[in-house]
């Protein structure tokens, strides 16, 4: 193929593609005018254009769903694709979350551990708070041995066992030292003494 | 009017990146065209041409945030589309790409068609359209760009990274390899005759 023919396919190409400048149409006209060959290139590229773009448009671009259809179910795919995201998250945290719920794990562990441990327990003499260990409401007063309210200091606690109750001590004006149970706020009664009443 | 264009366009990127569905739906549908042409001037099939378009859509609706310049919009959808066009592509079908060779072995293989003169349009059209799935891709993507009717010949330039001169030089070699391969057919038809 020549250089002039290449030229006029390029223009010609220019022409059927409406891109054409006034100065590339003016040498296509005087091309047409005086060439037998360009006027035959001309109709075989117009009929290929038309076979082109009715093929293009028929086969490829009409065929198939629609792009609203496509761009809606594109829509619900991303939807549940990020759903997945969410529940399929990456390594690091998956590793934070494990490392999150075993910390909670052992912390609440520790807790109903600790809690057993204290259980029913005695309750302490001389100042000390004993919450949660009382003696039962039929008490009844019991003297302890011994001289002093020291670690040794029990007292006796038939039956039942009565929770939120606070234990004090108290030294009179003789010098005796009491141990009085706080049953509820504001109300004191006497769990166990020393000396006669 | 082509600023302005360029203007709303870039708004409707803007928005795109900010979660606008509609708005990336609007662009989406506005570059459709072209879009799907240049997905089939890749896979040079329209069997799966549905699922590769919908794969596109879903990457441009997760990525259009990374995009940080609106104006390069159409670069930007091309190269993403052509990406996921050759993934497809390499993983689905398995068959090499067809090479200018190719094509001369396809226009030496002949044909079951008749001379181009009796042909019905329609069925002219498709034979047209079967010249175009062995012609190499980068001729098959101009081409196809070409004849989707959608893009001026700076924007095809864009669209494809090329220099304009070099778009058109690409588009005259494969409408000449396409009528070629029509001619070439009917002669053989001829000479079986």
């Amino acid at each position: 193929m020549s250089t002039i023919d290449d030229k006029l396919e390029l223009v010609i190409g220019k022409f059927l593609d409406g891109e054409i400048s006034p100065a590339e149409q003016r040498w296509l006209d005087e091309q047409l005018q005086c060439n037998e060959r360009a006027r035959e290139r001309l109709e075989q590229l117009r009929t290929l254009n038309e076979c082109s773009r009715q093929a293009v448009t028929a086969d490829v671009l009409e065929q198939g769903r629609g792009p609203e259809e496509i761009l809606q179910l594109t829509w619900q795919r991303h939807q549940r694709s990020r759903w997945r995201r969410v529940v399929r998250a990456d390594g690091h945290l998956r590793f934070a979350a494990g490392l999150a719920a075993g910390f909670l794990l052992g912390l609440l562990l520790h807790f109903v551990l600790a809690s057993g441990e204290m259980g029913p327990a005695e309750p302490r003499a001389t100042g000390t708070t004993a919450r949660d260990i009382v003696p039962s409401r039929d008490l009844v007063p019991t003297r302890v041995s011994g001289p002093g309210l020291g670690q040794d200091a029990r007292v006796n606690y038939p039956g039942s066992v009565m929770r939120d109750v606070d234990w004090y001590s108290f030294t009179d004006r003789t010098g005796r030292q009491w141990l009085v149970e706080g049953v509820h706020e504001g109300s004191v009664r006497p769990a166990a003494y020393y000396g006669d009443l | 009017m082509k600023t302005e264009r360029t203007q709303n366009e870039s708004a409707l990127v803007c928005a795109a990146r900010e979660g606008d569905k509609e708005a990336l739906n609007t662009l989406l549908l506005r570059h459709w065209r072209w879009l799907k042409a240049l997905v089939y001037g890749v896979l040079a099939d329209a069997q799966d041409l549905d699922d590769v378009m919908q794969n596109v859509c879903l990457r441009v609706v997760t990525r259009i945030h990374t995009l940080r310049e609106p104006e390069c919009f159409r670069a930007w959808l091309a190269i993403l589309a052509r990406r996921e066009a050759i993934k497809h592509y390499r993983s689905k079908t398995r068959r090499p790409d067809p090479t200018a060779d190719d094509f001369v072995a396809m226009s030496a293989s002949g044909a079951q068609c008749g001379p181009l003169e009796r042909l019905e349009q329609r069925e002219l059209c498709r034979k047209v359209l079967d010249a175009v799935e062995t012609l190499p891709e980068i001729y098959r993507e101009v081409f196809m760009l070409a004849h989707s009717g959608a893009l001026t010949y700076a924007q095809m330039a864009e669209v494809l990274d090329v220099p304009v001169t070099t778009m058109q030089i690409r588009l005259v070699r494969a409408r000449r390899m396409v009528q070629d391969r029509l001619i070439d057919r009917n002669k053989q038809k001829v000479h079986e005759r």
